[in-house]
């Protein structure tokens, strides 16, 4: 292979170039297994052990799989351009944010989603400590900061190995993963020594019981969120626009909230049986089940850990690509891997596991609004790809600084509103409105708002829809 | 420097190879999202929000 055939191949794969036909690998079932693997994580059973400890058994499903599937079907909705012009969310907001703008932006959101991934390598070592406890096998504690590592570094094998690596990998994970779930979620209803649909939780810290739905809700719409500015990366894959929709929206609205769900009927089982809500499924099932079903958990910890961490790495390496295109996607792999490693050797990222996901939920709703609202009602999903890719004499999305103040002005707003009825830092609830939109979702609301209203002002639309006459490929 | 401008170059070489292969007459678009697709998945956000909203305003009594 020449070292132009390396490039393309490189840039293709790896790369911001725009994938065409021959590049379309993906079949739905290929995008929804691999884009599961993706999705499927431990942070699932912490999210539902989360929601278990604010709601009943009744709003938890409301509240895990009605929130799920109306964010995703909703901010997944402008997926079918990545699929038919082959470029990820960031090559698109480049019109709505400007190049610096997309380059911050770009940037930031994956770097605040390392939390989640230091997290998934510490819930791993945690399963691992768990399991040898449960066989008598004790590990010396110098050793155990660093066992998060392991799940790190065979993340990375799969990361660089590749969309093909990927897609097998996944097809051998997700098929056992989702069987282990099934299984675990009937023991988990067998085993229960009292009926867990009958469990209150404690609402003594909260102001009333629609406080404490309210922030379940909140915590769905983050999490909802947290997939929203990656989910562009795999979908240009694709055969077609519909299965790309489809597959991406079953994997992040049901799936991962299978597990989320999964978690919760653990933390509850958990709850009546010993009194607390516990999120690590390693030692929910070996107080449950005894020490062989700890292997179980063990297998499908360890699998959806690696999985998750060899997607992570692709999709969140390919996305900070789109902000340093010049930077090789092995070096970033391996960076991104380093820094991970070095927050689970620290150890410190749980305890303020909250702030992280909330921040970023923060920065990526407005974003979600931007982009439905530029996709569909300013661009009326037509782009100038050419100036999109900066192309000699398309200027289009040039904009003084790099930085598309309407986008900005937008992301400010929407991060300021969402504050002023919700501050995640501190956990306070401060407007009413909290209970029906949520923060996250307010600041999706408010951001697109605001980047509507102002496009559409006649300074606005010379500024920034001056693509309307450059519209060569649609 | 200098390979800044090589891979400036190169990229923009290949970009435009692509998005002249989009622009050729014959070229073949993956399979549009059809009006069904999104009649389907406006029907189940607003069921879902329906149902979010309604278990809100009865939160104090589930």
């Amino acid at each position: 292979m020449g070292k132009h055939d390396d490039f393309i191949r490189n840039e293709t794969i790896f790369g911001i170039v725009p994938l065409v036909k021959g590049d379309r690998k993906y079949s739905f079932n290929d995008c929804f297994l691999v884009t599961s693997g993706f999705a499927i994580a431990t942070w699932c059973y912490e999210q539902g052990a989360y929601s278990a400890g604010l709601v009943n058994f009744q709003q938890m499903l409301i509240s895990i799989f009605g929130v799920s599937v109306f964010f995703i079907l909703l901010e997944m909705l402008p997926i079918w351009f990545s699929t038919r012009y082959g470029i990820d969310l960031w090559i698109w907001l480049r019109s709505a944010l400007g190049k610096n703008g997309v380059a911050v932006m770009a940037f930031l959101c994956p770097v605040l989603n390392f939390g989640w991934y230091a997290v998934t390598a510490d819930l791993f070592r945690d399963s691992l400590v768990q399991l040898f406890a449960a066989f008598g096998i004790t590990i010396p504690a110098a050793i155990v900061p660093f066992l998060g590592v392991i799940c790190v570094v065979l993340g990375v094998f799969i990361a660089l190995g590749g969309p093909d690596v990927i897609k097998w990998s996944s097809r051998i994970m997700v098929t056992a993963l989702l069987v282990v779930g099934v299984i675990v979620l009937g023991i988990c209803f067998s085993v229960s020594p009292a009926d867990i649909t009958a469990v209150q939780p404690d609402l003594s810290d909260y102001a009333s019981p629609i406080e404490a739905f309210a922030l379940s809700n909140e915590g769905m719409v983050a999490f909802a969120f947290s997939w929203s500015t990656q989910a562009y990366v795999l979908p240009r894959l694709c055969r077609s626009e519909r299965s790309a929709y489809w597959s991406t929206s079953a994997a992040y609205g049901l799936i991962a909230p299978l597990f989320v769900f999964i978690g919760g009927v653990m933390a509850l089982v958990m709850f009546v049986a010993v009194g607390e809500y516990t999120s690590d499924p390693t030692v929910m099932l070996a107080t449950l089940c005894g020490p062989q079903m700890s292997l179980l958990a063990l297998i499908m910890v360890a699998f959806a850990n690696i999985g998750t961490m060899g997607n992570g790495l692709y999709v969140n390496d390919m996305v900070i690509k789109s902000a340093l295109p010049k930077v090789s996607y092995k070096a970033l792999v391996i960076v991104m891997a380093v820094l991970i490693s070095g927050l689970t050797i620290w150890g410190g990222v749980s305890e303020n596991f909250g702030a992280f996901i909330s921040i970023a939920a923060y920065l990526q709703g407005p974003i979600n609004g931007i982009i439905l609202v530029d996709c569909f009602i300013l661009r009326k999903r037509k782009l100038s790809l050419k100036s999109a890719f900066f192309l000699p004499g398309h200027d289009s999305y040039k904009f003084p600084g790099g930085f598309n103040i309407i986008g900005v002005i937008s992301i400010v707003v929407g991060l300021i509103c969402g504050l002023a009825v919700y501050n995640p830092m501190l956990g306070v609830v401060n407007s009413p409105l909290f209970y029906v939109t949520t923060g996250s979702g307010f600041t999706l609301i408010t951001g697109g708002l605001t980047y509507f209203v102002l496009t559409m002002t006649p300074w606005g639309k010379r500024y920034s829809l001056r693509d309307r006459s450059d519209l060569e490929i649609i | 420097m200098a390979s800044d401008v090589d891979f400036e170059t190169e990229l923009n070489a290949e970009v435009t190879e692509r998005l002249g292969m989009m622009e050729e007459p014959g070229y073949e678009f993956p399979e549009r999202m059809k009006k069904v697709d999104y009649v389907i998945a406006g029907v189940l956000m607003v069921i879902c929000l329906a149902v979010v909203e309604a278990a809100t305003l009865t939160a104090g009594v589930m």
